[in-house]
């Protein structure tokens, strides 16, 4: 992962392959928390994404691009944009564009997370999924979100509070 | 400052220790929407040497070698490939096998690019049995537009995969050869004359 974008900058449709291998098992993971049913077409389409975009980077930008936090920014706009068409459309329900017989089941242990994290608010869930499941610092989040530190922090240790109450209720 | 209680009592969240694996399809998606597998190779035909284009899906389209590098429709040059041009595992042998059988068999073949009624033609085509013709009249009742016989034989002159799909097969009602794509009426005459003698 660290020599990537030196790689990337060498030779972009060589090493490409390697940043989708590198890459794509957290995205995807992270994406299916904050996105239920929308982690394949959103993984797809934030590699195509990315790569269209390094085509036109010198490679002076590439190398000096943080990835991971680079390609989250990019999922994380495409999600917020389906978000939004979903919103639009209040009759449309997230679970009826989904086809569930063509999606790979969530196995158990992250099927257990996904009903805990439905219960948090969207700040609470997206900034707990990028802090835990994205492992980004609280500067990092606050910069890809573009929100203020101190409600970064509140928003995470308020997810983890009432996470913690939800699994006290389910050891009672 | 964060609190450090709520920061440590993290901890008792257990998260599972295994990230999700994408299904292998969205790899496959990512080349698609990047064109990175997309390439060419030569092969032999009995017509010479010819061009065979692919992407992760199938077989794209095949032409002669007339030129250093293929040719798009619009006889510029095709981009070269971006990366080196290898078809998945074990098409080659199909590829050698569709074009000296003349037809798919277990080929996959991606006619994602061209209309449905585009698309019926060449699949009722392609199971036309070598050393036999039909007619274009045959074809479009075959697909249930007996009426659009002008419009197979446009399909079949657009045909991307000559001699995979054996639109040399498809010939006038009267049984004389008609047009044919791959280099002209002569090489349609080859190909039939060259099936007849082995079936």
């Amino acid at each position: 992962m660290d020599k990537l974008p030196e790689e990337l900058a060498q030779n972009l449709d060589r090493s490409f392959p390697g940043l989708v291998e590198a890459m794509q098992s957290r995205l995807y993971t992270g994406l299916g928390r904050m996105f239920p049913g929308h982690a394949e077409d959103l993984t797809q389409e934030t590699f195509i994404r990315a790569y269209q975009a390094l085509t036109r980077y010198s490679a002076e930008q590439i190398r000096s691009l943080r990835l991971s936090g680079w390609l989250w920014t990019i999922a994380l706009n495409l999600g917020r944009s389906h978000h939004r068409r979903q919103a639009s459309r209040p009759t449309l329900d997230w679970d009826s564009v989904t086809e569930p017989g063509h999606q790979p089941p969530v196995p158990p242990d992250w099927a257990a997370w996904d009903r805990r994290l439905e219960k948090l608010s969207w700040a609470q869930r997206q900034t707990v999924v990028l802090r835990y499941i994205g492992e980004f610092s609280y500067p990092e989040i606050s910069q890809m979100l573009d929100r203020p530190l101190a409600t970064v922090r509140s928003d995470v240790s308020r997810g983890l509070q009432k996470l913690r109450q939800i699994m006290e209720r389910e050891d009672a | 400052m964060p609190d450090p209680k709520t920061e440590n009592r993290h901890q008792e969240l257990v998260w599972p220790d295994r990230w999700m694996e994408p299904p292998a399809r969205v790899g496959k998606q990512i080349q698609l929407g990047t064109g990175l597998a997309e390439g060419y190779r030569q092969f032999d035909s009995p017509l010479g040497s010819v061009w065979v284009g692919f992407n992760p899906k199938g077989v794209t389209w095949l032409q002669l070698v007339v030129a250093e590098v293929p040719l798009s429709p619009d006889s510029k040059p095709q981009p070269k490939p971006r990366l080196p041009a290898l078809p998945p595992d074990g098409w080659s042998a199909l590829i050698e096998t569709a074009i000296s059988r003349g037809q798919p068999g277990e080929l996959p073949v991606d006619l994602s690019q061209l209309s449905s009624f585009g698309r019926s033609v060449l699949t009722t085509t392609a199971h036309i049995p070598p050393g036999q013709v039909r007619s274009y009249r045959w074809i479009a009742q075959e697909i249930g537009s007996p009426q659009a016989v002008r419009a197979v034989g446009t399909a079949l002159a657009r045909n991307p995969l000559p001699l995979i799909i054996p639109c040399h097969r498809v010939v006038r009602s009267d049984g004389s050869f008609g047009q044919y794509s791959l280099g002209g009426k002569e090489n349609k005459r080859i190909l039939l004359e060259q099936e007849a003698r082995i079936i």
